[in-house]
C-alpha cells in the first residue's frame, strides 16, 4: 500500500510541480496514474521512491515512511524507472546479480526466478551480453526483471510500455496482472489510455500538480456518460480542471 | 549555409560550455575564468623564454623561424589532441543518430562538427601564439601589418592541423571498420596516446648528438632556412610567419589560401567518406552466447552487499575505456612513470649503481626513517587522488545518481563501497612503488614498511577528502563519460591539492632543522593517522547528508 498525505513539491522556490496531493494506493490492486506531461506524474514517483523529498507531507509504503525509514521503506518496493540506460557496460546477468544482491534475495530463488524472468522476457541468450549492447526494449526488460528478481511489495513503474514490443507488453502487463493477484500494489504511470483501460483497477489522473480525479475508469465514465471514448473522457478532465 | 549556421550554433550550445545544466552563470563565468587563468603560468613561461631566445635569433637571422618553430609547436598540439577528439565528436557523439536522420548534407554535418573543434583548439593558438606575439612586440620593430596578420594568424592556424586529423580519421574510419566501436577505439586511442607521450620522453632524453649537430648547422645558415623543416608538416607556417615579421601581404595570402584549399579537400573528400563510416558506428557488440548452467549458478550464488557494490564499481571502472585509462591504468604507470622512467633515460649502468650505493649508505643514518616517513606520506598523497576514483566517484555515475537513491542500502555504505574501491587502488600504486623501490633502489625491507604504512595513511586521508569534495559538488550532467573525469573541475582541484600536499610534506620536509626532523616526522604521521580516522568516520555521515540533498 501507498499513502501519500498532502504532498507538495516546489521547484526553484516558485513553481509547485506536486500541490498538495493525497492517494492511498491499495494493495491486490494496479493503479494507473495518467497525466499531461508536465503534469507532475515523474515527480509524485521519485518522491514515493525517494529521489526527492516532499517539500511538505509525508509518504508511507506499506506503513513505512520513505524520509524516516528510507531503507526499510525501499526494501517494500521496486521501480522500473522511465530511463533504461543504466549500468551499460554490465552484462545482464551481472545486473540481475546487483540487483538481487542489493535485495538480498536468497541464492535458491534468485536462480530460479532469473530462469523464469529470462524465459518470459525471451532474454536467455542477452544474459551474458553487456546491456550496452541491447536495443531499447532489451535494455527496459532488463530493468523489469532487476525488479522482479525481488518480487517486492510494491511494484512502482514510470511509463513502462515505452519501446517494448507487443509480445513484451503482453508480457509485462501479465506480469503486472500475477503481481496484482497476490495481492501486492502495482502503481504504474502511463499515457497510453487504452493501457489504463484494459489493465487498471483505478486510475489516478494528475492535472497541474493536483490530483484531479480517484476511482475506477467505469465510474469516470458513467461522470461523462456523453463522450463516446475514454479519450474524450480524459480531454474532458483536461479541459474542466 | 543557413543549416550550417543553425547546426553550429546548436552545437556549440550543446556540447561547448563546461554547464552541467543547473549551475548559475555566474559559476559558468568563473569557471572560464579559472580556466583562462590556468594558462597563464604556460603562456607566461612561453613568453620569457621567447623574450630570452629571440635576441640570439635575430643576430643569425632566424627571427621568422622561432615563430613558426612556436606556430608549429601550437599545430602539433592541435594535431595531437584533435586526433583523439575528433572520433568522440564526428563518429560517437550521440548527437548522430538524430543528426543523420535529418536532411542534412555530409558537408553540413562536417562543416558544423569542425567549426565547433575549431573552436575549442583556439585555446592552443590563443595560449602558445599570443605570447610569442608579445616577446616579438618587446624586440622588433612592428608595423600595422604585424598586428593585423598576427591575430588573423591565431584564428587561421589551427585550420590546418585539424583538417589533417579529420582527414586522418574520417579515412581511417572508412577503411578499418574494426575502429568504429567506440569502446574498443577509446581504448586503444588511449593506450596509443599513452606509448606515444612515453615515447616521446624517452626518445627527447636519448636525443642524437649527430641529430643536435645538423640542427645547429642548419640555425646557423641563417635566412630563416629552418622554415622548411616546419614546411614539411604544415606547410602555411613559412608563410605565416614571413608575412607576420616582413608585413608580406602575399605570403599571408599563400598561408590564407592554403587553409582554404584545405578545408575545401576535407570537405570534398568528406562527402564521400563520412556517411560511409559514420553510420554503423556503434559502442558495443553482443556475442549472443547462451549462458551455461555453471555460470547461470556461479552468478545467482548471494553476495555481500558491500562486496557486490564494490564489484560492480570496478567493472565498470574496468569496462568503460575512459575510466579504465584515467583511473585504472594510472595506478600502475604511476609508478612505472615517476621511478623507472627517468633513470631509463638519464642514468647508465654505472650511474645507476652509484646511485644504488648512495641510497644504501643513506641507509646507515639514524635519522634516515624520518626522510623515509616524510616521502611516504608525500607519496601516499599521489597514490590517493592519482586514479581519481574517489575524486569522481559521485559524478561518474551521471544521471544514474537517481538509481543510487532508490536502492535499498544506506548512501553511507554506498560512499564507503566507492571510497574503498579508490583507496584500495591507491594501495595497489603504493604496492607497486615498493616493488620498484625493492628492485631498483634496493631499500630495506623496514624502510618499505616504514614507507608502505605512512603513504597509507594519506592514501587514506586524501581519498577522504577527494569524495567530499565529490560529493558536495558532483558533475551529473555529461553526455560523455570523458567529461565525467577529464572535464571535471571537482577532479582537477582534488588531483592538483594532492599533488600540491605532496610537494609541500616532501619539499617541507629539507627545511626541518636535523633535531627536530624525527619528532616532526612522528608528530606529522600521528596527526594524518588521527584526522585520517576522524575524516573517514565524517565521510560517511557526510555522504548521507550529500546524497539526501542531490
Amino acid at each position: 500500500m501507498i499513502e501519500i498525505k498532502h504532498v507538495t513539491k516546489v521547484y526553484g522556490g516558485t513553481k509547485k510541480a506536486v500541490d498538495d496531493i493525497s492517494l492511498n494506493v491499495p494493495t491486490g490492486e494496479i493503479i494507473g496514474f495518467i497525466g499531461p506531461n508536465g503534469a507532475g506524474k515523474t515527480t509524485t514517483i521519485k518522491m514515493i521512491t525517494g529521489i526527492l523529498n516532499p517539500d511538505e507531507g509525508e509518504i508511507l509504503i506499506n506503513g513505512k515512511n520513505i524520509v524516516k525509514e528510507p531503507l526499510a521503506a525501499k526494501k517494500e518496493f521496486g521501480i522500473v524507472l522511465d530511463n533504461a540506460d543504466i549500468f551499460l557496460r554490465l552484462k545482464g546477468i551481472e545486473y540481475l546479480k546487483f540487483m538481487a544482491d542489493m535485495y538480498e534475495v536468497d541464492s535458491h530463488l534468485r536462480k530460479q526466478r532469473i530462469e523464469d524472468l529470462a524465459e518470459t522476457f525471451e532474454m536467455k541468450h542477452a544474459l551474458n551480453d553487456k546491456i550496452l549492447s541491447y536495443s531499447h526494449g532489451m535494455r527496459q526488460k532488463i530493468v523489469i526483471m532487476g525488479v522482479l528478481i525481488s518480487d517486492p511489495n510494491v511494484w512502482i513503474l514510470d511509463e513502462p510500455m515505452t519501446g517494448l514490443d507487443p509480445q513484451s507488453s503482453y508480457q509485462l502487463k501479465e506480469k503486472m496482472r500475477e503481481h496484482a493477484r497476490k495481492g501486492k500494489t502495482v502503481f504504474f504511470s502511463t499515457h497510453v489510455l487504452e493501457v489504463a483501460e484494459k489493465l487498471c483497477d483505478k486510475v489516478a489522473i494528475i492535472l497541474h500538480g493536483r490530483i484531479a480525479y480517484f476511482g475506477t475508469l467505469d465510474a469516470l465514465k458513467a461522470q461523462y456518460a456523453h463522450c463516446s471514448s475514454l479519450e474524450e473522457v480524459f480531454l474532458e478532465v483536461v479541459n474542466h480542471a | 549555409m543557413r543549416k550550417y549556421i543553425a547546426l553550429t550554433k546548436a552545437l556549440l550550445k550543446n556540447g561547448m560550455g563546461m554547464s552541467d545544466g543547473k549551475s548559475k552563470k555566474f559559476y559558468q563565468v568563473f569557471l572560464y575564468v579559472v580556466l583562462l587563468i590556468s594558462l597563464v603560468p604556460i603562456s607566461g613561461a612561453l613568453y620569457f623564454l621567447i623574450d630570452e631566445a629571440l635576441p640570439t635569433y635575430s643576430m643569425i637571422d632566424q627571427e621568422a623561424s622561432l615563430l613558426g618553430g612556436m606556430m608549429f609547436m601550437s599545430c602539433f598540439l592541435i594535431f595531437f589532441f584533435s586526433l583523439f577528439s575528433i572520433p568522440s565528436i564526428f563518429y560517437f557523439s550521440r548527437d548522430n543518430d538524430n543528426l543523420l536522420s535529418l536532411p542534412l548534407s555530409s558537408t553540413t554535418i562536417i562543416g558544423a562538427k569542425f567549426t565547433t573543434c575549431l573552436i575549442y583548439e583556439y585555446v592552443f593558438s590563443v595560449g602558445v601564439l599570443l605570447p610569442t606575439y608579445l616577446a616579438y612586440m618587446n624586440h622588433v620593430d612592428v608595423s600595422v601589418l604585424f598586428y593585423v596578420f598576427g591575430i588573423l594568424s591565431i584564428f587561421l592556424i589551427p585550420v590546418f592541423p585539424l583538417v589533417l586529423s579529420t582527414f586522418l580519421t574520417i579515412l581511417l574510419m572508412r577503411i578499418a571498420p574494426f575502429l568504429k566501436n567506440r569502446d574498443r577505439f577509446n581504448l586503444i586511442s588511449g593506450i596509443l596516446m599513452l606509448i606515444v607521450a612515453f615515447g616521446f620522453s624517452y626518445f627527447t632524453n636519448h636525443a642524437n648528438i649527430q641529430e643536435e649537430s645538423d640542427m645547429i648547422h642548419m640555425v646557423m645558415q641563417g635566412d630563416n632556412s629552418m622554415l622548411e623543416l616546419f614546411m614539411r608538416a604544415f606547410p602555411m607556417i613559412p608563410y605565416f610567419s614571413r608575412s607576420i615579421i616582413e608585413g608580406n601581404i602575399m605570403d599571408f595570402a599563400i598561408g590564407c589560401l592554403i587553409c582554404f584549399l584545405s578545408l575545401l579537400l576535407l570537405l570534398s573528400a568528406g562527402k564521400y567518406l563520412y556517411f560511409k563510416g559514420v553510420i554503423g558506428s556503434n559502442e558495443s557488440s553482443s556475442s549472443a552466447k547462451d549462458m551455461s548452467e555453471k555460470q547461470l549458478r556461479k552468478q545467482s550464488r548471494q553476495g555481500n552487499r558491500i562486496r557486490t557494490y564494490m564489484a560492480k564499481e570496478f567493472k565498470i571502472l574496468v569496462r568503460t575505456p575512459v575510466f579504465f585509462i584515467n583511473c585504472i591504468l594510472t595506478t600502475v604507470l604511476m609508478p612505472v612513470i615517476f621511478l623507472i622512467l627517468p633513470f631509463l633515460g638519464t642514468l647508465d649502468g654505472e650511474t645507476m649503481s652509484a646511485v644504488t650505493k648512495g641510497i644504501t649508505a643513506l641507509q646507515e643514518l639514524d635519522n634516515f626513517y624520518a626522510y623515509v616517513l616524510f616521502v611516504g606520506l608525500g607519496c601516499g598523497c599521489m597514490f590517493g587522488v592519482i586514479n581519481l576514483v574517489s575524486a569522481t566517484a559521485i559524478s561518474r555515475e551521471g544521471n544514474q545518481y537517481m538509481i543510487m537513491k532508490v536502492l535499498p542500502i544506506s548512501f553511507r555504505d554506498q560512499v564507503y563501497a566507492k571510497l574503498w574501491m579508490g583507496i584500495l587502488l591507491g594501495f595497489f600504486t603504493n604496492f607497486c612503488t615498493l616493488i620498484i623501490l625493492w628492485f631498483y633502489l634496493h631499500f630495506s625491507l623496514v624502510y618499505l614498511f616504514i614507507f608502505f604504512i605512512a603513504s597509507c595513511i594519506t592514501t587514506v586521508f586524501c581519498n577522504d577528502l577527494c569524495m567530499m569534495l565529490d560529493l558536495t559538488k558532483p558533475k551529473l550532467v555529461w553526455e560523455q563519460e570523458a567529461s565525467a573525469v577529464k572535464q571535471n573541475f571537482g577532479a582537477f582541484v582534488s588531483m592538483f591539492g594532492g599533488m600540491a600536499l605532496c610537494a609541500v610534506i616532501i619539499i617541507g620536509c629539507f627545511f626541518i632543522p636535523e633535531d627536530y626532523l624525527q619528532i616532526g616526522a612522528i608528530a606529522l604521521t600521528l596527526t594524518l593517522l588521527v584526522l585520517c580516522v576522524v575524516l573517514t568516520k565524517v565521510v560517511g555521515r557526510y555522504g548521507e547528508k550529500a546524497m539526501r540533498r542531490l
